[in-house]
């Protein structure tokens, strides 16, 4: 058994899962900063609860579960933050990029970004999972709690989308 | 002709069992709309990869120092009695001035009784306390003991310094004021369901007594 309470199998556990679930917090919550937080309030739910995992595997699909739902809710409250602060300004901030944001929005990054962004949430969260956690099928229905034939058709969709968008862009696709 | 559009995403998972994946692969090799439906998937994970964050192993290492460093300000606590839920005020409890309390109200009867023990003494407080709060059905906790808090590090478990909180506490002459006290300052907890702080002008000198440092 994996106790996160210990030093030694905690940091085995940081050093299986944290690129992973590093990547699928970012391309949920959006930035870098924010996904670090969001890792690192997964990892401390960890040892704060004392978790046992039978295996790594099993400490992966906890860690990506809660810091999927953490990322979910972040990027959910920071959207109500900016069409509030759109209400409140009685305009589109967006619209009020400076210079330097227009050319960070140029990047590609910046418009990979957005473009997964603007896919609806079930079919973000499947294909990231897909994408950067290594995981089956079964495995990702399993964290997301759908069938597989589920994952399927929100995996598949979430591409043909995301297709059409980045081609909308015209985004350099290597 | 072309199987399902939903296979593509399947297949470029490998999540088509056999013998259905060598089938559609034996396809895919004759079929330009196909090949280039599976060229756009990698495409976009190619363009996933190639704008993923930074991961190496130094952003890993300090990432970690950053975790462990958060890990630290988190004080493993096992308090029996929590003490700043509202209509709880807590009042620092020294001996010595709790003894000359009940010294004051209750020597004479209790030195005719006999021997005076440390239960009498506690006994003796908290029926002091009930009874002058008694108006405003406000209840005592004893016996008066350190909040059992005890702060380790991470995995180690070794004790850290203690450290203090900020907690309610009642000042004879000022009322209610937020004191640093230590976390494992004895205190007495008093219970007041509608507290009405007027109710220890009456007993402010003992109030004063055992609120003095």
């Amino acid at each position: 058994m994996l106790e996160s309470s210990n030093a030694e199998t905690f940091r085995k556990i940081y050093d299986a899962t944290m690129p992973v679930i590093f990547k699928v917090a970012f391309r949920i919550a959006g930035t870098e900063e924010a996904a670090e937080d969001l890792c690192h309030d997964g990892y401390i739910k960890m040892y704060e609860k004392n978790m046992c995992f039978p295996s790594l595997d099993d400490a992966k699909y906890w860690l990506i579960r809660v810091i999927k739902n953490a990322s979910l809710n972040y990027a959910k409250r920071k959207e109500r933050e900016r069409k509030a602060y759109e209400r409140a300004l009685k305009e589109d901030t967006r619209k009020q990029d400076s210079g330097e944001t227009e050319l960070l929005k140029r990047d590609t990054t910046g418009q990979v970004q957005r473009a997964l962004q603007v896919l609806p949430e079930k079919l973000r969260v499947a294909l990231t999972l897909a994408e950067y956690g290594d995981l089956n099928y079964k495995e990702i229905g399993r964290i997301l709690g759908i069938s597989e034939g589920n994952v399927k058709v929100r995996i598949f969709r979430a591409r043909d989308q995301l297709s059409k968008l980045l081609k909308e862009d015209e985004i350099y696709v290597p | 002709m072309c199987p399902d559009s939903q296979l593509h995403s399947a297949f470029y998972d490998e999540e088509i069992p056999e013998p259905w994946n060598k089938r559609f692969a034996d396809h895919v090799e004759h079929c330009p709309d196909c090949k280039a439906r599976l060229a756009s998937y990698k495409a976009i994970s190619n363009t996933l990869e190639t704008t993923d964050p930074d991961c190496t192993q130094s952003f890993l290492d300090d990432s970690f120092a950053r975790l462990t460093t958060k890990l630290h300000k988190i004080p493993v606590v096992q308090a029996q009695q929590r003490i700043t839920p509202a209509g709880f005020v807590p009042i620092k409890y020294v001996k010595i001035a709790a003894a000359a309390v009940f010294i004051a109200a209750f020597l004479p009867a209790s030195f005719f009784l006999g021997k005076i023990t440390a239960e009498h003494r506690m006994s003796a407080d908290v029926a002091y306390y009930n009874s002058v709060m008694a108006h405003q059905q406000a209840s005592v906790a004893f016996p008066p003991q350190k909040a059992n808090v005890s702060i380790t590090q991470p995995f180690s478990g070794v004790p850290v310094a203690n450290e203090t909180q900020a907690v309610p506490v009642f000042e004879p002459g000022h009322g209610i004021v937020i004191q640093n006290v230590e976390q494992t300052t004895p205190m007495i907890i008093i219970r007041l369901p509608n507290p009405d702080f007027s109710a220890f002008a009456e007993t402010n000198q003992q109030l004063s007594s055992t609120g003095s440092k």
